[in-house]
């Protein structure tokens, strides 16, 4: 028996490195590469190693062209930042009113809600912008979207929710609990899991966001990180070596957000069919 | 106290309900109105009726995109549900480093699209890509992934399951670590073991995250377009040509945004038809309540 | 003393009044916004372009939009919103929709007021500004399209690098000649690589005369533009040059393939000169015009500077467009490589245009300018929609899925049925 479980997680193991290798490999190309110059990023036989080892193409890629990456993330963090609490506060809220309270037309509602994903960014996008149009080139409509609550959010909270007992709001309620200090001071520290998740998928969305940033912002002074990035992606021709340079930076915020969420991942997004 | 449960409930989604307005609720309206309307964005707008429907029906672009976007559709969400299962399954046990693997397999998810699709292009080149370079070392005759209609489609949408399982992984590992232990002993007891208790405990209980994977995925996989304008501008031919893609061309490109409005409005119906027959198949095993 | 410097300062305002030159440029006071796309290094010229206007008129504050991608999703949803950029890009195929949609201001005034603007420009590419016979936009330079040649490969080919009267049948051979194949048959070298791009196709579509747009009607089937599309994909025919990926225009891939390289030859534009300098140091590179066929024939690839019909301050906007437009800012332009100057009379000044590699091929090709099957083509406003079938016919063709003649009978079908009806 001992030996079969050995065996089984050293198969396990086996599985889930060749696994890693094959998702790795494309990240181990993008860093390698941005340590090369363009020339040498296209050689065919594919070269692993640097020849020439060079840091240029990060300092390039931090200023190219009048841009200026620093400026970059502090705004992109001045949109996420906010904009992810507000979304989990505001969703977390409406999740639970979905979830426990019973209110006419609550179902209805729901359902609405929920759907509304299904119409495609590219028609919302129009009216979004009729609608924000005294904020053009300001943050405030990259937040005001976000900020109150996004469907899959609302979902996912909801089904968090629903597998905490009953019982626990009714000795709440008891004692003389509002709904308001239920959901916070009862449902969300038994949240804690999911919240890390979803703040992770919201600020990984908001913080990911190319279209909307691209239609209201126009000053270079205001731009996001994901608009810096673009920008590499030239009319003429992809700047490879600066592009992958910035991809690496790009992604070291988000992954440093993952990794502190990491430990509350583990119950992140209770779904199985058992309530409570 | 009904009374006030109701305005309790109301006061709580209130928050939600004015972003529903403002970002969802009005644009879809707003939609809905601009399919009816022969509109180029830059232009004055004339109404005329369901011509754009009509024109819809007869349109062979159109029915080439959404027969590209059921082929996704069909070959993505299935495979990439499958492969997040089999990932997060691996990891449902007591294992050192599981926190490095789940941020190594997340990793794709949270990089951004333009770059993982720009090294795809790559990787994928018939040339000189790495793809084909290795299959060359075992001896294998590579193809154009990109370049050849026949599977250019499935290449994007194989680049689009690399970068989203990771996502998947995390629902369902999270979904089969909140399965209390319990079930697994009970049903060793009644003798179920290995595959017999993985496919009438385990999977079974995972229903709801399943559904949740399979509308979301499904409701992307619907939009796709970055993906497409990336990596292939919907060639070769007309192969790659997705709704999202076919319906961004009309709106920014050919001075159709009426049209592209009813694009988006047969979209949104059919996804929605989709998702409620899913959800009455599955509701009652899902009890989502919904 | 507060007082002398006061009647100072008076009597100077009164001096700058009445000297109508002085009066006019400190007169312009204002914001203006300009919009355009450009890679990293045309931003930092326009930086400097900027600076240098504002600090000529320090009433001015100009607020520079610049698109990283997309461009004209973001355009669009601008105009729809009623808060269009005051001076902006739009390139030549899809220059009259917005012209016809009353977005661009009627240039013809400002044009009489300041001749220079349009005087003395290069035959042909003026009228890519223009529609209905008015002018509302001014093309800010041109892209001349020829060949990049790889002197290397040739050398070590033993190939003598083409001449400037090469034929399209001299492209084919040297193209075979050029391509070395490894002992499993595979592909080691190009000889060629073209992009299913549209100044590519037309180059060789109008080489022996063909006009595959005429009286308002797609016209591909013209017996013509067969003949000069032959030439195009023999070359991919004869596996001297790889099929193109299905990507038009975004330089992903056929142009790596030169960088790197492994291409002899390829067609592209002017643009592609700053990014060479900087990526092809490995190896020595030149250019050649195009090969003729009957004739020679060259697209206008452009960006037109067009000025919003809403904009609140057309002084100060005209101002910018004429700073853009000045020998001075257009040297910049030229230092940089990334376009030839639209005025004749810099063409031909000793080193306004930057070598290496020589101008004289780029120069060139400013006498064969097509200002007829183009221009009728993307005067119908519907140009956007008409390459989207070409591109897609063309794929199919140069997989050799189908043959030149399917595919112009394809494109003439559907094009005249669902656009020029």
């Amino acid at each position: 028996m001992v030996r079969k479980n050995r065996l089984a997680t050293a198969l396990t193991y086996a599985f889930l490195c060749a696994a890693a290798l094959v998702d790795i490999i494309p990240f181990v190309w993008m860093i390698l590469s941005s340590l090369k110059p363009q020339s040498e990023i296209f050689s065919f036989p594919p070269s692993l190693l640097p020849r020439q080892f060079t840091l240029r193409n990060y300092t390039a890629a931090w200023n190219a062209g009048g841009l200026n990456f620093a400026r970059m993330f502090m705004n992109s963090m001045i949109v996420a930042v906010p904009a992810t609490s507000l979304c989990i506060l505001s969703s977390s809220l409406a999740a639970f009113a979905f979830a426990r309270i019973r209110f006419s037309g609550r179902d209805f509602l729901f359902m609405c809600f929920v759907s509304a994903i299904m119409m495609p960014t590219m028609m919302v996008m129009i009216p979004t912008f009729l609608l924000m149009r005294p904020f053009i080139d300001t943050f405030v409509p990259l937040i005001a979207r976000v900020m109150f609550g996004l469907p899959f959010v609302v979902f996912l909270f909801r089904q968090f929710f629903m597998t905490i007992p009953r019982e626990l709001d009714d000795a709440a309620l008891v004692d003389g609990y509002s709904k308001l200090r239920i959901w916070w001071s009862i449902i969300m520290p038994l949240s804690k899991p999911v919240v890390a998740t979803l703040v992770v998928f919201v600020f990984q969305q908001v913080y990911n966001d190319f279209l909307y940033p691209l239609i209201f912002i126009n000053s270079k002074s205001n731009f996001t990180v994901q608009l810096g990035l673009a920008s590499f992606r030239g009319i003429y021709a992809t700047r490879y070596d600066l592009l992958m340079a910035a991809s690496v930076f790009t992604l070291v915020p988000i992954l440093a957000l993952f990794v502190a969420a990491q430990r509350y991942f583990v119950e992140g997004v209770v779904m199985t069919g058992l309530k409570g | 106290m009904r009374l006030r449960d109701g305005i309790e409930g109301w006061l709580f989604i209130a928050p939600a309900m004015i972003g529903f307005v403002l970002f969802m609720a009005y644009p879809i309206i707003a939609s809905f109105a601009m399919s009816l309307y022969d509109w180029n964005l830059t232009g004055s707008a004339t109404f005329i009726g369901f011509s754009n429907f009509v024109d819809l029906a007869q349109d062979e672009v159109f029915r080439i995109s959404l027969s590209n976007t059921l082929k996704w559709v069909l070959v993505y969400v299935p495979l990439s549900v499958i492969a997040a299962f089999v990932l997060a399954n691996a990891m449902d046990k007591p294992l050192r480093g599981l926190a490095a693997f789940r941020t190594i397999f997340y990793l794709p998810s949270v990089s951004p699209l333009i770059c993982i699709a720009l090294l795809f292009v790559w990787l994928y080149n018939r040339d000189f890509g790495l793809i084909n370079y290795l299959l060359s070392l075992v001896g294998i005759q590579g193809v154009g992934w990109l370049t050849n209609p026949k599977i250019s489609i499935y290449s994007v949408a194989l680049m689009y399951m690399y970068k989203e399982a990771g996502y998947n992984v995390i629902i369902l590992l999270a979904a089969m670590q909140g399965i209390p232990r319990q079930l697994y002993e009970a049903a060793e007891i009644d003798g179920a073991t290995g595959l017999r208790r993985l496919w009438y405990v385990k999977i079974p209980l995972l229903t709801p995250a399943f559904y949740y994977i399979v509308i979301i995925s499904m409701i992307y996989a619907f939009q796709v377009f970055t993906e497409i304008y990336v990596m292939t501008n919907g060639g070769p031919g007309y192969s790659s040509y997705t709704l999202g893609y076919y319906l961004w061309s009309n709106a920014f490109r050919y001075g159709r945004m009426g049209y592209a409005a009813s694009q988006a409005v047969v979209l949104f119906l059919m996804i929605l038809s989709v998702t409620l027959v899913q959800t009455r198949v599955l509701g009652k095993r899902v009890q989502y309540d919904l | 003393m507060t007082r002398w410097t006061g009647l100072l300062a008076a009597a100077m305002l009164a001096t700058a009044a009445l000297v109508p030159g002085f009066a006019q440029s400190s007169a312009l006071k204002g914001k203006v916004s300009f919009m355009s796309w450009g890679d990293e290094s045309e931003r930092r010229m326009y930086e400097i372009v900027i600076n240098d206007f504002e600090a000529k008129n320090p009433g001015v504050k100009v607020n520079y939009i610049f698109a990283p991608d997309d461009y004209y999703t973001k355009l669009q949803t601008m105009i729809a919103g009623n808060s269009a950029p005051d001076i902006f890009y739009l390139n030549e195929g899809r220059f009259a929709a917005f012209a016809k949609d009353g977005v661009c201001l009627d240039l013809g005034p400002w044009i009489k007021k300041y001749p220079e603007l349009t005087a003395d420009f290069v035959g042909g590419l003026l009228r890519y500004g223009s529609y209905n016979g008015k002018q509302y936009g001014i093309p800010k330079d041109w892209q001349p399209i020829v060949m990049y040649v790889n002197e290397d490969i040739f050398k070590a080919a033993g190939v003598p690098l083409p001449g400037p009267s090469w034929t399209t049948e001299d492209y084919r051979s040297i193209a075979k000649r050029l391509t070395v194949l490894d002992a499993k048959g595979k592909v080691q070298q190009w000889g060629a690589a073209v992009e299913n791009y549209r100044a590519d196709w037309m180059v060789f579509a109008r080489s022996y005369g063909g006009e595959w747009f005429r009286n308002g009607k797609s016209n591909w089937s013209d017996p013509n533009v067969i003949k000069g599309m032959q030439a195009m994909l023999d070359v991919i025919a004869d596996k001297s040059a790889p099929s193109p990926t299905a990507l038009s225009g975004m330089g992903q891939s056929e142009t790596q393939l030169f960088e790197t390289g492994k291409v002899g030859m390829f067609p592209t534009g002017r643009w592609a000169v700053p990014t060479y300098r900087e990526t092809c140091a490995a190896f020595k590179w030149s250019t050649v015009e195009m090969p003729k066929g009957s004739m020679r024939s060259n697209p206008i690839i452009t960006a037109n500077l067009a000025l919003s019909s809403q904009t609140k301050n057309p002084e100060v906007a005209v101002a910018l467009l004429r700073h853009i437009l000045s020998d001075e800012s257009l040297a910049t332009v030229m230092k940089l490589g990334i376009g030839m100057p639209s005025y004749k009379r810099l063409l031909t000044k000793t080193g306004y245009i930057a070598e290496p590699p020589s101008a004289a091929p780029f120069i060139a090709t400013g006498a064969y300018i097509d200002s007829k099957v183009q221009y009728e083509c993307v005067a119908t406003a519907k140009y956007p929609q008409y390459q989207d079938i070409i591109s897609a016919q063309l794929d199919l063709a140069m997989r050799g899925s189908i043959t030149m003649k399917e595919a112009a009978a394809a494109i003439d079908a559907k094009a005249n049925s669902e656009i020029f009806k």
